[in-house]
């Protein structure tokens, strides 16, 4: 399709929709053998509305990380498209892309390999603004400060490096830095795992406020579902690369709804990890 | 193993000639040839020098004088000599045997007198043995080769039985034992400056294995020291030193020249300098080429007895 | 730790050498060149505190030495005490461009020749230190060479891959193919022989450096393989960040570690290159001096015998080597018990390749 197929009123609009994303990833180089590659998306389709919270389920391997790459633009998908602010993402070229792209940011699994470990708090966090270029030394670390407050790491913390930091205060800088270019769409990849059951809730309810303040969407990334149940509005279900489920939260939640059509699904569902053995 | 082989072999003949390319283009872009001294000569007319450039082919466009090369190498002449006025080969021949015999002595030598030092050594770890050795060594790989060689030839100079120099004496020929003191010195020098390098790893080496639990359990199977040593831990500790051992022809015949031209061994290294200070090029890319043949050599080697010997790298390829 | 108290020895040793060196004019009580032609191969001086009385003089003196060479066989000398001259510190002295001070000098008919001299007559210690600026100056800027271009060319290999890599690393690999002192030869052969001093140095220094880059390639090619694909150069990208900034800000500092210990070990083999290069006659040459140079009168059988203080050029080598090699040592120590602030190790252990 060459226009966006979402609607255009305010309300309730779909704010990102993938149609058909495949991505498929060959070993080896120039002499692989064939059937050494690796289908990481089969047509995928997303649909995430504006302001709401999509939850992204499947375990380990079903592309997960992969499909939030590619809605990140920080891969190509092989094919399909992907639709925001009315232009297809996986189509324009490289200078119409980069403004729309800074407006849907990753937030990666793991903080400590995503900070550099050479930068302070304070460099991370005002990075994006030099990148992109906006304001002045002092303006972006005025900036960086406000947003350390925002996610509630103290100021004084500012100096020291990512990895002096504890888990949940990494994840807040994480946090910070991808907020700093104000972004409309944030992905947040495995945001709650390995943190411990108080930290999480104080994660969990920081990224409730601030999609509340921010007016953010989120895609929330993870292998567990009771993990994302607090902040999902709908759920998608992605196994092997392919979507084989995907509905409301509250429909996703009772299996014995009879709007659950795939006996799998919600075989999936009810067990709290959704890990292969 | 084959398939192994043939690649190394087909890698080793691009290398060769990448370097031959390499050697070419530099000569090209060099200023200044053969006949530039020549052409300085009041009497020698500017004709002739340039009839001499067309004879030997120096007027001629890159492409066509590699070209030329090529066929005087499948001819087995290898190019051609400005100073000699011959074929590069036969004079290449006899010097090429000189230095293998220097060298391949040298290696020898010193790698039988690095494994039962190391080795040694890394079984007194620690104590005022290994401590006192350590430091000889590590002073003798501060030394540099040029005064290693030196100072034997000033050794050699007060003493009367070592010959200073040289191949063979002025009647000898071909005599075993005179070949033989002639070696002496400039292998002494070549070993004096691999021994430490070597030393060093294969200590390391055995003291990564002797820490390993298998050697534990076999000292408490009442295993003697020698055998442990020698007959359990050196062959675990064997593949980096193979490798070390591919590392260490190149490094030998680095010293090799240098030796050579101090002590007046004729090998390849006195033509090599000559031939460079006299600008005659196919001598030097002979020269070079030989060089590269012998150190790839020494690597495949070296991969083939890692093949032959470590079961875990047949099972992985 | 003992091994860090080794690194700052040997790290403030060396640089106590290099200020000598570069201090050649203040510590060298002579002028490299000028000879003293009636005192050709004139072995050290010998420093007195008493005189043939057994008179104690605060101040030590030196004797003139008087030759009494025969018509054939080696110089020889003979002390001549009734002209001596009495060791003076920070001397001034005047010369063709101005008055210079110096650490020492004589204030009388004697001349001190701490370490000899060579057949011009010329004080062999003030041609050390000269010859030390060359020698040292020449290791750290063909070292400083090779590991740029090394960084050039495997930051461009390790990022951009395909077929640049393959190109650069075949290229290493001719360039690893040959033994290190044929490539340099291989390269000098082509240059002009006969140069000015000053244009032979800096040939020479491109020679060692260009031939040099190879291994540090490879080093940098690896560590930017495997930290281009970390997460926070991913994120970089998510801000828009371009090839240069990333290079530039995140890899490139990355191979800080290999490229310092790389550089300790490329220091002493680039100093070497130059004394061999020079000793053979393919480096700098007369007049300037270089511990190559200057060694090169070695070659003469004579002098080899009988004038055992033509030697101490390369003996001042033995200490450099010493220091960098136990500098390099305390480095990689340092290294592999450091930790990088995320939990890797920052260098592995040195393989065989990296010490040769």
């Amino acid at each position: 399709m060459l226009t966006d197929p979402s609607s255009q009123t305010a309300e309730g609009q779909v704010l990102l929709h993938a149609i058909g994303l495949s991505k498929r990833y060959t070993r080896g180089g120039w002499l692989a053998r064939r059937g050494s590659a690796v289908e990481a998306l089969r047509g995928v389709n997303l649909r995430i509305q504006a302001g709401s919270t999509m939850a992204l389920l499947g375990a380990s391997g079903s592309g997960k990380s992969t499909l939030a790459r590619c809605l990140a633009c920080l891969e190509e998908p092989d094919s399909g498209e992907i639709w925001f602010a009315g232009k297809d993402l996986a189509r324009l070229p490289r200078r119409e892309l980069a403004p729309l792209q800074r407006q849907i940011q990753l937030i990666f699994q793991e903080p400590s390999a995503s900070l550099n470990p050479r930068f302070t708090a304070l460099e991370l966090v005002s990075e994006p603004l030099l990148i992109a270029g906006r304001g002045t030394k002092g303006e972006r670390r005025a900036r960086a400060l406000d947003l350390m407050e925002l996610v509630g790491l103290p100021a004084h913390l500012r100096n020291r490096f990512a990895l002096e930091l504890s888990g949940g205060q990494r994840r807040r800088l994480a946090i910070a830095r991808a907020l700093v270019l104000e972004p409309k769409v944030l992905i947040l990849d495995e945001a709650l795992t390995g943190l411990d059951l108080s930290t999480r809730a104080q994660i969990s309810n920081l990224l409730l406020e601030l999609q509340e303040v921010c007016s953010l969407t989120y895609l929330c990334i993870s292998h567990d579902f009771d993990l994302v149940t607090r902040l999902a509005d709908e759920v998608t279900v992605l196994d092997e690369g392919k979507v084989i489920e995907s509905g409301a939260l509250e429909v996703m939640a009772d299996p014995h709804s009879p709007n659950v059509p795939n006996a799998t699904a919600a075989e999936l569902m009810l067990s709290s990890r959704v890990d292969r053995p | 193993m084959m398939r192994f082989l043939a690649n190394r072999l087909a890698r080793t003949a691009f290398t060769l000639l990448g370097v031959s390319v390499l050697a070419f283009i530099l000569i090209d872009l060099a200023p200044g040839e053969y006949f530039q001294d020549m052409r300085l000569n009041p009497q020698i007319s500017r004709e002739t020098v340039a009839a001499l450039r067309v004879e030997y082919g120096l007027d001629q466009a890159l492409p066509l004088k590699y070209a030329r090369w090529l066929r005087s190498v499948s001819r087995g002449e290898l190019g051609y000599s400005f100073a000699y006025n011959c074929p590069v080969w036969p004079l290449l021949e006899t010097r090429i045997a000189n230095t293998l015999i220097l060298t391949i002595t040298a290696l020898v030598c010193s790698w039988l007198i690095a494994i039962p030092l190391g080795v040694w050594m890394a079984s007194r770890a620690g104590r005022w043995e290994d401590r006192v050795s350590g430091l000889g060594n590590t002073f003798l790989l501060g030394t540099p080769d040029i005064l290693i060689a030196l100072g034997l030839l000033a050794f050699a100079l007060r003493v009367t039985w070592l010959p200073t120099g040289g191949m063979h004496a002025p009647l000898a020929d071909g005599n075993l034992n005179d070949l033989a003191l002639h070696l002496i010195l400039p292998v002494l020098a070549l070993v004096a400056g691999m021994l430490p390098i070597l030393v060093r790893h294969v200590r390391s080496a055995m003291l990564d294995v002797l820490r390993a639990p298998f050697i534990a359990a076999a000292r408490g199977h009442g295993v003697p020291r020698g055998r442990l040593l020698f007959g359990h831990a050196l062959p675990a500790a064997a593949n980096p030193l193979i490798s070390l051992f591919g590392l260490s022809v190149g490094v030998l015949l680095s010293g090799s020249l240098l030796i050579e031209v101090v002590m007046g061994w004729p090998g390849v290294g006195p033509l090599l300098l000559q031939a460079i200070l006299e600008r005659d090029p196919h001598i030097v890319v002979a020269a070079v080429l030989f060089s590269t043949l012998f150190l790839t050599s020494g690597s495949v080697l070296a991969d083939i007895f890692l093949y032959v010997a470590d079961p875990r790298i047949r099972v992985e390829s | 730790m003992i091994t860090n108290t080794k690194l700052w020895l040997s790290a403030l040793s060396l640089a106590f050498v290099h200020v000598a060196v570069v201090g050649a004019a203040f510590f060298a009580p002579y002028d490299p060149a000028e000879q003293h032609r009636d005192v050709p191969f004139a072995p050290p001086m010998r420093v007195h505190f008493a005189d043939a009385e057994g008179k104690l003089h605060l101040r030590p003196y030196v004797c003139s030495w008087i030759s009494q060479t025969q018509d054939v066989g080696p110089e020889r000398y003979v002390e001549d005490c009734s002209r001596a001259a009495s060791l003076r510190f920070l001397v001034r002295t005047q010369s063709a461009s101005g008055s210079e001070w110096h650490l020492f000098g004589t204030d009388g008919p004697a001349r001190m020749f701490f370490l000899g001299t060579d057949d011009y007559g010329r004080d062999q210690l003030s041609r050390l230190l000269y010859g030390g600026q060359v020698s040292l100056f020449a290791g750290l800027l063909a070292t400083a060479l090779s590991l740029g271009l090394g960084l050039l060319m495997g930051g461009i290999a390790g990022y951009f891959g395909s077929w640049l890599d393959d190109a650069i690393m075949r290229g290493a690999e001719v360039f690893m193919a040959l033994p290190w002192i044929y490539l340099l030869f291989a390269v000098r052969a082509f240059l002009p022989l006969h140069d000015g001093p000053r244009q032979s140095f800096f040939l020479l220094v491109g020679v060692i450096g260009l031939t040099g880059w190879a291994r540090p390639s490879r080093l940098v090619r690896g560590v930017i393989l495997s930290a281009k694909e970390r997460d926070f150069v991913r994120a970089a990208r998510g801000f828009g960040a371009s090839n240069a900034y990333i290079l530039r800000r995140h890899l490139l500092p990355e191979t800080s570690g290999v490229m310092l210990t790389q550089a300790v070990l490329l220091i002493p083999q680039c100093i070497l290159a130059e004394v061999t290069l020079s000793f053979l006659g393919l480096g700098v040459g007369e007049p300037v001096s270089s511990w190559g140079n200057m060694l090169a009168s070695l070659q003469k059988y004579y002098v080899l015998q009988s004038y055992w203080w033509m030697f101490l050029p390369g003996l001042a080598l033995i200490p450099v080597f010493l220091l960098y090699n136990a500098l390099a040592d305390s480095l990689l120590r340092h290294f592999k018990t450091t930790r990088s602030h995320d939990g890797t190790q920052l260098m592995g252990r040195q393989k065989p390749q990296e010490a040769l």
